[in-house]
């Protein structure tokens, strides 16, 4: 023991070697230009981006990272879906201006999805409540410990538990309660379980809920139900241009396997679209009665209600839902929606919606879908063109057969001071930035 | 004599770097757009099983939500690999099939959100069928069940 120990001084020639090399080695480019732009990392952080647009990596392996936010000087706020080490929500920093943040802090021991900025606050959601935190001179959380209660007591059946929050201009907060439930079946994802008429789900889920942003300790009593028929949202957002709330929905499972003679693996693989809705107050998009087949084009009554794959809503079953304004394809699970409004991107992507898809589990035994950000052009608060893949590669390999193989799985978006575009990653825990450097 | 061979290690560890560098560069520089991550991956065979009707049930009731390969979803579905339910207590097991679950089972330490549904619709034979196939697919070498357990627990279920 001794004896190896004395002569381990050998290690020093051998570390001071590979600090050299590894020192040769790193991106030194990955600085500001003379424009003082940010530099992309060499190989885009391995994704696949349109012309002119580039990406780095700002942090990785930070937990799973749901939802997230920018602050004005920068700074990335990161709700994880675990605590990791205690901390809840992570604050980096990048110190010397290169993008890459050298600080990670964090507080918050709490697990959940939502977190925004509004005004002088941050507002952070877990799985049943909303909280609000002061922010200090430099833009930061100052009452860590002590956040306000705003929201509390809503709904936790694990299923579509993620309270994903946006808020308008006026002091009101949204809050996304999904439901607890496939399609409102009285045994869930239970073959031959009927749906139940009404869906008792709704009362409490399966919509989004209104409530005031600067009031303490609401619940269901004190908030309203400002949209239903809402099956699951994660990705939701206030559009400034038209003063108007926009959410993404997921589309329900397992058509085949609940209906084998209704629909074989490949059409449960394809449908329904994954909807694009704009939200007025009192809206119904429908869920559990119906469900939109983007091949068709309409909206389509469920089996589980009496639909065999082409009758259409009914009377007090979705017949008077809304419509959605963009139909995506099947079970790409959309976590994040961004209407951008930043200068740095062109023209284009001005006030288009960035929608960031998890990718889908339920397509076997087909390829699994998605993995990647997309971007809706909009003109006027209308889709002004079909969608487009804007960002991809985030899984690291290609085909998916399993969500399991995804290296990554894009779930937040924010936008950066600057007009960058922030993505988190919930499954290898990466947080990437993309930025345009085209001109 | 001992420190020349110091510089030795030295110049061989800096020279392996910095031509792992160049390496680096010369394929971002060639291919700037393609992930360098990304994988080509041939679908993986299926391996062979002795029970050909319990993989056909399974391809049709389970492999949505478990997977083909019965990896599971991170934080949705559980895996099937090696857990405790799959290859331990058949009595356990054949419970959870005939009757679901949405309690949240810890599983290797984790929990998962989805519900996993009742599938008492599956005759005796064809559970046995079934959980023989899973117990020995994916990695798994445990011991078959037979239509006999399948019937016990569905009475004791039922009673
Ligand atoms: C709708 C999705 C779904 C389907 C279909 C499904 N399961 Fe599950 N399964 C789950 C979920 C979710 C759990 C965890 C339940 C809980 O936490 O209470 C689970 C748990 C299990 C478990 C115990 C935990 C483990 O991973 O070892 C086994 C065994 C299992 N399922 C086998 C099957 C088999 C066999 C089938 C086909 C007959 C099947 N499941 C169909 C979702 C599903």
């Amino acid at each position: 023991m001794k004896k190896q120990f004395s002569s381990s001084w050998w290690y020093i020639p051998v570390v001071t070697a590979f600090t050299l090399g590894t020192l040769s080695c790193s991106d030194k480019e990955d600085k500001k230009n003379d424009n003082g732009d940010i530099i992309p990392d060499k190989n885009n952080a391995a994704l696949t981006l349109p012309e002119g647009f580039g990406a780095l990596i700002v942090a990785d392996s930070v937990g799973e990272a749901r939802h997230l936010a920018v602050n004005k000087n920068g700074d990335v706020l990161v709700k994880l879906n675990k605590p990791k080490d205690g901390k809840g929500i992570l604050i980096l920093s990048d110190k010397d201006g290169d993008g890459k943040a050298e600080s990670k802090t964090g507080f918050g021991n709490y697990g959940g999805t939502g977190i925004t900025l509004k005004g002088n606050y941050l507002y952070a959601s877990s799985n049943t409540s909303v909280f609000r935190y002061a922010l200090d001179e430099n833009e930061l959380p100052e009452n860590t410990n002590t956040p306000d209660t705003i929201v509390h007591g809503l709904i936790d059946r694990r299923q579509h538990n993620s309270k994903s929050i946006t808020l308008d201009d006026n002091n009101n907060l949204y809050v996304n309660i999904g439901a607890y439930s496939n399609a409102c079946q009285e045994r869930d994802r239970t073959k031959d379980s009927p749906g139940m008429y009404p869906c008792t789900i709704l009362d409490s889920a399966g919509g989004i809920w209104k409530f005031r942003a600067n009031a303490m300790k609401q619940s269901y009593g004190e908030g309203a139900r400002y949209a239903t028929g809402l099956r699951n949202v994660v990705g939701l957002d206030w559009n400034k241009e038209d003063n108007t709330l926009y959410v993404m929905q997921h589309g329900r499972d397992n058509l085949h396997d609940l209906f084998p003679d209704l629909y074989d693996a490949q059409a449960s693989a394809d449908l329904p679209a994954e909807t694009l809705y704009k939200i007025e107050e009192g809206d119904d998009a429908g869920w559990p009665y119906i469900y939109y087949d983007q091949n068709q084009g309409k909206k389509i009554l469920s089996p589980e209600y009496g639909g065999d794959g082409q009758k259409e809503p009914e009377e007090g079953k979705g017949k008077n839902a809304i419509d959605p304004l963009v139909a995506f394809p099947a079970h790409m699970a959309p976590n994040g929606l961004l209407f951008y409004t930043g200068s740095m991107f062109p023209e284009k992507y001005k006030n288009g919606a960035f929608v960031a898809f998890h990718g889908s589990w339920n397509r076997a035994p087909e390829e699994q879908e998605g993995f990647m950000v997309a971007f809706v052009p909009f003109k006027g608060g209308k889709p002004a063109g079909e969608w487009e893949v804007f960002a991809k590669g985030f899984a690291g390999v290609d085909p998916v057969l399993s969500p399991g193989d995804a290296k990554h799985r894009p779930c937040g978006l924010a936008q950066g001071p600057d007009g960058s575009l922030y993505v988190s990653d919930d499954a290898g825990g990466t947080i990437y930035r993309i930025v345009y450097n085209g001109k | 004599m001992k420190n020349l061979r110091y510089l030795k290690v030295l110049t061989i560890v800096f020279a392996l770097m910095v031509s792992a560098c160049g390496e680096k560069d010369k394929k971002e520089k060639t291919d700037p757009v393609t992930p360098a991550a990304t994988v080509k991956k041939a679908a993986p065979e299926i391996e062979e099983t002795a029970y050909p009707e319990g993989k056909k049930l399974y391809g049709q009731y389970c492999a949505t939500c478990h997977q083909r390969n019965g990896s599971g979803v991170p934080n949705l579905n559980p895996p099937l690999r090696n857990t405790d339910y799959v290859t331990g207590n058949t009595s356990r097991l054949i419970r959870i099939i005939l009757k679901g679950s949405d309690e949240g089972l810890e599983v290797d330490g984790q929990t998962y959100a989805n519900t996993m549904p009742a599938h008492d619709f599956l005759d005796d034979t064809q559970v046995a069928e079934l959980l023989a196939y899973i117990r020995t697919a994916f990695g798994n070498t445990a011991g078959p069940v037979t239509a006999e357990e399948v019937r016990t627990v569905r009475h004791e279920i039922l009673k």
